[in-house]
């Protein structure tokens, strides 16, 4: 009896469910494409995207290129400490928000913290910082300390917050939940499980995010040049203020470089912390 | 010295998964839980170290000290009665990033103070026990290694030293055949 009521149901469940999905899944199909091809026609048009002007421009874009060369090359001298400081400012930047944002990110994820008031909480902050953008930050506190790199520093620290709490918080939801709970049970303590069963589980990923982070923070850093936060980026507002744009092409080489020593140097880092385990 | 008085779980989507268990285990006594797959076992021994919060009934701990209520007793009791519970996962819940050596001091949490230990460590008396421990079994060689390269066997074995790297005196294990070889039989384990 028993077992001839539970076949059934199953029965059942094997034979009508799969179709319903199907056709759901057909559904989706058509309709998804559908509606990124409106919204491909509706953006154009709201953008006043058009190939023909771009055309039409083209040979003003190559003038204006055709002005940055050849570059400044006796800029550079002028240019070593503006860029040693771009990089100290991404550098404290990016340290201060991972410091900052990871424990915010441990009091976000669901799996480490039950209180929903502690959740939201802590979402909600990482949520504000990402939603500010760096220059708006930079104004507050230009504002408020005056001009330099450190206004552009304490900029840098909080918007990068949001990017990173989110990216690290992602990473704690996504652990094996095995390890922690076998922690648990022979009693560690909430710090202790998260340092001997979360960490090692994120590590890899924590050093990727942190660096990609600090990869934008230089470029970032630029853009806050506009306001006046020290660093490469105010040279080259500068640079183009003064239509020196010979100058602006050697300010943008730098800034190239600098870019990539950072790939390099986060490579070597991370391949200490992550290739181990490929190579034993 | 364990005993499990009417205990009850009923599951989120409401159906009874068990339903008034009572029994008891004696000091030296091995008891081996039989039953279908998907019957309840592994909630009932994760109910045994309150991994799981059971909706009735009692578990109580005899040891050598005073009795402790795993049912109802706070997260400092629930620390102490943990540590004396020596639990392996189906698929053990190693930390494959970490050194075996690591994993089997992970054994020991419940016992080293916790702030001492998130800014030195484990100490060193410590390390050696662990040590000692992975030699009993024969892999103190694999100390140093991730355990995520460890083949299943290894894992099992080594996951019975870092629960025994402490005085427990209750030990449970969720499906997993051990197959345990062991070098030195003069070594013995107390159940
Ligand atoms: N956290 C949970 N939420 C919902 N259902 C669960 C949970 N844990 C276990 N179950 C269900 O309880 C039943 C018994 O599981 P389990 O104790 O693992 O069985 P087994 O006897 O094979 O070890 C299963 O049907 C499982 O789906
Ligand atoms: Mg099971």
């Amino acid at each position: 009896m028993v077992n001839q009521t539970y076949q059934k149901k199953t029965g059942q469940r094997y034979t009508e469910e799969p179709q319903g999905n199907l056709e759901r899944f057909y559904g989706n199909k058509y309709l998804i494409p559908l509606f990124l091809f409106l919204f491909f026609i509706w953006s154009v048009i709201g953008t006043d995207f058009n190939l023909k002007t771009l055309v039409e421009g083209f040979p003003n874009i190559l003038d204006f290129v055709g002005c940055m060369y050849p570059p400044e090359f006796d800029a550079f001298s002028n240019l070593v400490k503006p860029a040693i400081e771009t990089i100290q400012m991404a550098f404290l930047g990016t340290l201060f928000a991972a410091l900052i944002s990871f424990p915010l990110a441990i009091l976000a994820a669901k799996n480490l913290t039950t209180s929903r008031l502690l959740r939201n909480t802590s979402k909600g902050i990482i949520a504000f910082t990402r939603t500010v953008p760096d220059i708006v930050f930079a104004l507050i506190f230009v504002s408020a300390v005056g001009l330099g790199t450190f206004p552009g520093t304490l900029a840098l620290s909080c918007h990068s917050i949001g990017m990173l709490g989110k990216l690290y918080g992602e990473a704690i939801e996504e652990i094996d939940p095995q390890p922690l709970e076998a922690v648990e049970a022979v009693g560690a303590s909430r710090i202790q499980s998260i340092k001997y069963a979360v960490i090692p589980q994120i590590l890899p990923s924590f050093v990727a995010n942190t660096f990609y982070r600090f990869d934008v923070n230089v470029r970032a850093s630029v853009v806050l040049g506009l306001v006046g936060a020290g660093g490469i980026g105010f040279e080259l507002i500068y640079a183009m203020k003064l239509f020196s744009y010979r100058e602006v092409a050697s300010i943008l080489i730098v800034i190239f470089i600098i870019i990539i020593l950072s790939e390099k140097v986060s490579d070597v880092i991370r391949k200490r912390i992550i290739g181990e385990e490929v190579l034993k | 010295m364990l005993t499990v008085e009417k205990l009850a779980k009923i599951l989120p989507d409401g159906k009874p998964l068990l339903r008034d268990i009572s029994f008891s285990v004696g000091r030296g006594e091995l008891v081996a839980i039989l039953g279908l797959s998907g019957v309840g076992k592994t909630v009932l021994l994760r109910c045994i170290n309150r991994l799981t919060t059971p909706d009735s009934g009692e578990i109580i701990l005899n040891g050598d000290s005073e009795p402790f209520e795993i049912t109802n007793c706070n997260i400092r009791e629930l620390r102490k009665v943990r540590r004396r519970i020596g639990m392996i996962f189906q698929n053990f819940g190693l930390v494959n990033r970490l050194s075996v050596l690591e994993n089997v001091l992970n054994g020991r949490l419940g016992y080293t103070d916790a702030l001492q230990n998130l800014f030195f460590g484990f100490s060193d008396e410590e390390a050696d026990m662990a040590l000692k421990a992975l030699d009993r079994v024969g892999i103190a060689d694999l100390a140093h290694r991730r355990a995520g390269t460890l083949s299943a066997g290894r894992c099992s074995v080594l996951l019975l030293q870092g629960r025994l790297c402490r005085s427990h005196i209750c030990y449970l294990q969720t499906n997993q055949l051990l197959i345990l070889i062991r070098p030195h039989q003069s070594e013995s384990w107390a159940f």
